[in-house]
């Protein structure tokens, strides 16, 4: 049973692609944790669709043991984190796991806006921050820029930072004797009831619902009837283990100590993250602090292209939901569309890989519709109403105030971008906070902005802005009131719900004319004419039209080679059934989403 | 229309032309084995197709390049096999037919040609990499006249730098030199990557969907009011003059389709031969024939393509053999064909239904809700 002065508890913290996956896997091998044969990249990365993006959604957690230099093997305990703005609150909960956080800045580009993110949140957890300055190996490395900036930008010492190339492994052993030296050890007492946090929970079809946990006091094992303090749920733990990274069954957790606890249950919403788990005969004095909600900030709907399949849709999404709660849906009907879902998201790249997880894992063809945020609106009659769809935002007639979610954006870069992002930042509602130079050519932005600005492509702009150099993140701060109309979108005269969009009233004009020219680009010629307009009301703004189809035939179908025609006949078939028929016109996927290509 | 036909496929061309996906082989070499292997697999499988057999047809590649006495000895064997042939067709390229082949191939027992004319400009034509000019067009359409019973010839509709004008000249040419029959076709460029390059580079040169349909509407109107009735979706003809051999395709008649990649119909199954020279000759010097894929439909789907062949003849099918095709469709495209009709791409009349012009044009729009 490992003593927890010789445990460590620890995060690896990081802006995407600094490299901490590379990091975490060249670990995994310095400790043996896998053999040569085994080590495949991005070991923690298990969804492939993580592995193509290259981006870590779902946190896990790894037992290594490590000889340190001073002849004391140590068990270090790996919890891996997301490094994806919409993900910022699955790190804090690994980092309410851990005693400290390595903090991967690369070498090359300096501090940005999710090392800061990162940094303030592990700082905000009392924990340990081991900096860690990566990519040295590279020719534009600058070691001293980025010690300088995470002195300056986030205000901690660097003068230890380890110098590392995960890609190569330099410095990586360096880095693990001062994790040992660093971060204190774990502190607890095995003898009191139990006290263990819930950080991480999945379902699986055979074993149920396993819960990943971290002992803070007592200790827990198979037999150990336990209590979850926030949901009550009661259950006898079945099989208590670590993953090393494969999955390992252990006697017992005690203080310190990160692993998996099997109990049967079969419901993953009775297993909330951050509640904390006790005996139930003789239960702790209080629970842990826990974590705040999650709340979707982000909304879209998702409907079958294919009407039928409602069923397997929403069938998908149950499983999906089971590994995770933070992604929500109710059912809704759309006149034009008919059934489908309205889902919730933490973010834009949350909606992408839900969708497409959809899509490549349970076989469906989907319409999403453009993402809102969620609005607060007060009726002339007193109601306070939270809409997260524009179809259901009262008339403009009922309405006495509506408010919209703002947040405070944090953008670091390169001092060059600056007119660029002011200017964005600006037609985007802005209001600056702060404008601070951080070291050489470096400035860190503080922005206010209506986060119905910032959630379609916000992040693609600032990027093309500032050729890919600067940085994004942000938090929530509070609704305010705005000036906003709904946009509604008409084919052939008729509005169709899922494209109504709401837009502050100065942008409306510009952003329906927009829209309708792309609209007209994104769908194809028909055996009617299509007329896209964009109204407010009654008002039209804008309006475009698809002429109709004049020809769609084939050459000479030659010396009765009827197979060859069938084959191009069917292509075209298959084409139509791809598309969503509204009514008389077929409307291809992406029109759904124009709202996103237009500025 | 009752009987069988045969068709004969002549691979050999002096060049392949921009636009062509046909199988073909540049050249004559090879010729002798390839019509002696010809005259196995016709002797071999002649016996398959039901009597009668009214029609025979060589297609190519260019028939009119290669030896017509070889064309001749294959009639022959057609008519040995118990045919009363009454239309016997060759394709043609204006550029071969000098007067030693016209008779060599109404000696052969040819009684219509079909001559790739397709423009009687030369700009045209020499986008098209055809062999022959204008002048070379109208000579061999002046000297075959009186040679052949029934002329037909080709139009191109598309080519690049066509203007209104310049299709009404080749449309008149066509007409004044005596021609009972045209075949206008679209040209596509899709599978043509010099036409595609050529398209990168002077776009002008291209007319979009909208004139392109124009200018069919005015070939129609031109070829109409001379008294050519457009009996199917791309042919036009003199009362009389109908390919009989093609109406057999659109009306499911069986045909037999001899030579390298030809595609045979019995009435329910579709066979096509290797499309390899090599595989063609060796396999059938062994056992007279070199069958490559053979399908047949499940029955729903054949009732369905019955109707979508039926519907690119001029008349139609009828009322209650579309219903039941339809029918047999999904409910999705049973929608779709509904507003088919809406649309005015299909008419119902007396029974029948049939394209309107307007549906000719859009024909793949109905057709692919049939597949």
């Amino acid at each position: 049973m490992p003593q927890p002065d010789h445990i460590r508890n620890f995060s690896i913290i990081a802006h995407i692609d600094h490299g901490k996956t590379t990091l975490s896997d060249r670990i995994l091998e310095i400790t043996g944790a896998l053999t040569a044969r085994e080590m495949t990249e991005q070991v923690l990365d298990d969804n492939p669709i993580e592995k193509e993006r290259g981006i870590t959604i779902k946190a896990r957690s790894v037992n290594l043991g490590y000889k340190a230099e001073n002849g004391e093997t140590y068990l270090l305990n790996l919890i891996d984190t997301p490094g994806h703005v919409d993900f910022t609150y699955e790190v804090s909960r690994s980092l309410a796991a851990c005693e400290g956080a390595v903090l991967v800045v690369d070498a090359t580009q300096g501090v940005e806006a999710q090392t800061l993110a990162n940094a303030y949140l592990a700082i905000h957890n009392d924990l340990t921050i081991v900096p860690c300055i990566n990519k040295v190996d590279l020719p534009s490395a600058v070691p001293e820029m980025a010690r300088e900036q995470i002195e300056e930008v986030i205000g901690i010492p660097a003068r230890h930072a380890v110098l590392t190339s995960a890609k190569v492994g330099t410095g990586v052993k360096e880095l693990l004797e001062q994790i040992v030296h660093d971060i204190p050890a774990p502190t607890g007492d095995p003898a009191a009831p139990l006290k263990a946090l819930l950080f991480d929970s999945w379902f699986d079809m055979y074993r149920g619902v396993t819960c990943l946990v971290r002992v803070k006091d007592g200790t827990v094992k198979p037999g150990t009837k336990f209590r979850l303090m926030g949901s009550g749920l009661v259950a006898e733990v079945q099989e208590v283990g670590i993953f090393n990274p494969h999955q390992v069954v252990v006697p017992q957790l005690s203080v310190g100590e990160v692993g998996y606890v099997i109990s049967g249950i079969k419901e993953l919403g009775a297993t909330k993250i951050g509640d904390t788990m006790t005996e139930a005969d003789r239960p702790c004095a209080e629970a842990l602090p826990g974590f705040q909600d999650v709340k979707p900030m982000v909304f879209a709907s998702i409907f079958p292209t294919e009407t039928d399949a409602y069923e397997d849709l929403r069938d998908a999404m149950e499983k999906l939901r089971l590994n995770d709660a933070s992604f929500t849906f109710e059912p809704e009907s759309s006149t034009a569309l008919g059934f489908g879902f309205r889902c919730g998201y933490l973010g834009l790249l949350h909606l992408e890989i839900v969708q497409e997880r959809l899509e490549r894992e349970f076989n469906l063809s989907l319409i999403t519709t453009a993402p809102s945020v969620p609005y607060r609106v007060r009726t002339t009659r007193g109601e306070e109403l939270e809409i997260s769809n524009p179809v259901k935002l009262p008339d403009p007639q009922l309405i006495d105030e509506i408010r919209e979610p703002y947040i405070l954006a944090t953008i670091i870069t390169k001092d060059e971008f600056l007119g660029g992002l002011l200017a964005l930042a600006e037609e985007r509602r802005g209001t600056q906070v702060s404008l601070e130079y951080a070291g050489t050519q470096r400035a860190v932005l503080k922005y206010e902005l209506p986060l119905n600005e910032v959630i379609l492509d916000f992040y693609d702009k600032l990027k093309s802005i500032s050729r890919g150099y600067a940085s994004f993140d942000y938090q929530l701060i509070d609704y305010r009131p705005g000036d906003l109309v709904k946009l509604d979108v008409l084919i052939n005269g008729d509005p169709l719900d899922a494209l109504a969009f709401i837009v502050h009233r100065a942008k409306a004009a510009s952003k329906g004319r927009s829209l309708v020219e792309k609209m007209k680009e994104m769908i194809p010629q028909q055996m009617f004419e299509v007329i896209i307009q964009a109204a407010i009301g009654s008002k039209i703004l804008a309006r475009s039209t698809v002429k109709a189809l004049r020809k769609n035939v084939l050459a000479k179908c030659y010396g009765g080679d009827i197979t060859r025609k069938r084959k191009l006949l069917e292509k075209q078939k298959e084409g139509k059934k791809r598309m969503k028929k509204v009514g008389r016109v077929d409307l291809p996927q992406e029109a759904f989403l124009a709202v996103l290509k237009v500025d | 229309m009752t009987g069988s036909g045969v068709y004969v496929h002549v691979p050999f061309c002096a060049r392949r032309c921009s636009y062509c996906s046909f199988v073909t082989a540049v050249g004559r070499q090879g010729e002798e084995a390839y019509f002696d292997a010809l005259e196995l697999e016709a002797e071999a499988r002649l016996g398959e197709l039901p009597l009668p057999i009214d029609t025979a047809y060589f297609g190519g590649g260019t028939p009119s390049y290669v030896d017509p006495a070889r064309l001749g000895r294959l009639i022959l064997l057609v008519r040995g096999a118990g045919a009363r042939l009454v239309e016997v067709t060759a394709e043609g390229n204006p550029d071969d037919l000098d007067v030693t082949t016209l008779d060599g191939l109404s000696a052969a027992g040819v009684n219509r040609l079909s001559l790739g004319i397709q423009s009687l400009e030369d700009a045209e034509l020499a986008l098209l990499d055809r062999r022959h000019d204008s002048a070379g067009a109208l000579v061999a359409l002046r000297r075959a006249a009186p040679r052949f019973e029934r002329i037909s010839a080709d139009l191109m509709i598309g080519i690049p730098g066509q203007t209104r004008e310049s299709l009404r000249r080749s449309v008149e040419g066509i007409l004044e030199s005596g021609a009972g029959h045209v075949s206008a076709y679209l040209l596509e460029i899709e599978k043509a990557p010099g036409l595609l390059a050529l398209r990168e580079e002077s776009p002008g040169l291209f007319a979009d969907d909208e004139e392109v349909a124009e200018r069919w509407e005015e070939v129609n109107e031109a070829l109409e009011s001379a008294g050519l009735a457009r009996y199917e979706l791309s042919n036009w003809a003199r009362p009389g003059q109908e390919s009989r051999h093609n109406l057999k395709y659109w009306e499911g008649e069986p045909v037999l389709g001899l030579g390298l990649a030809a595609h045979s119909f019995d009435g329910e199954t579709r066979r096509a031969n290797t499309a390899s020279m090599e595989e063609y000759l060796r396999r059938v010097g062994e056992r007279g024939r070199a069958e490559a894929t053979r399908s047949r439909l499940p029955a729903e789907e054949a009732i369905r393509e019955r109707a979508l062949l039926g519907l690119r003849v001029a008349s139609g099918i009828s009322e209650e053999e579309y219903d039941r095709a339809c029918s047999t469709a999904g409910a999705d495209e049973r929608e779709r064909l509904g507003r088919c009709e809406e649309a005015a791409l299909l008419e119902r009349r007396e029974g029948r239904i049939r394209l309107t012009r307007r549906g000719v044009l859009l024909s793949n729009e109905v057709f692919s809700l049939l597949v």
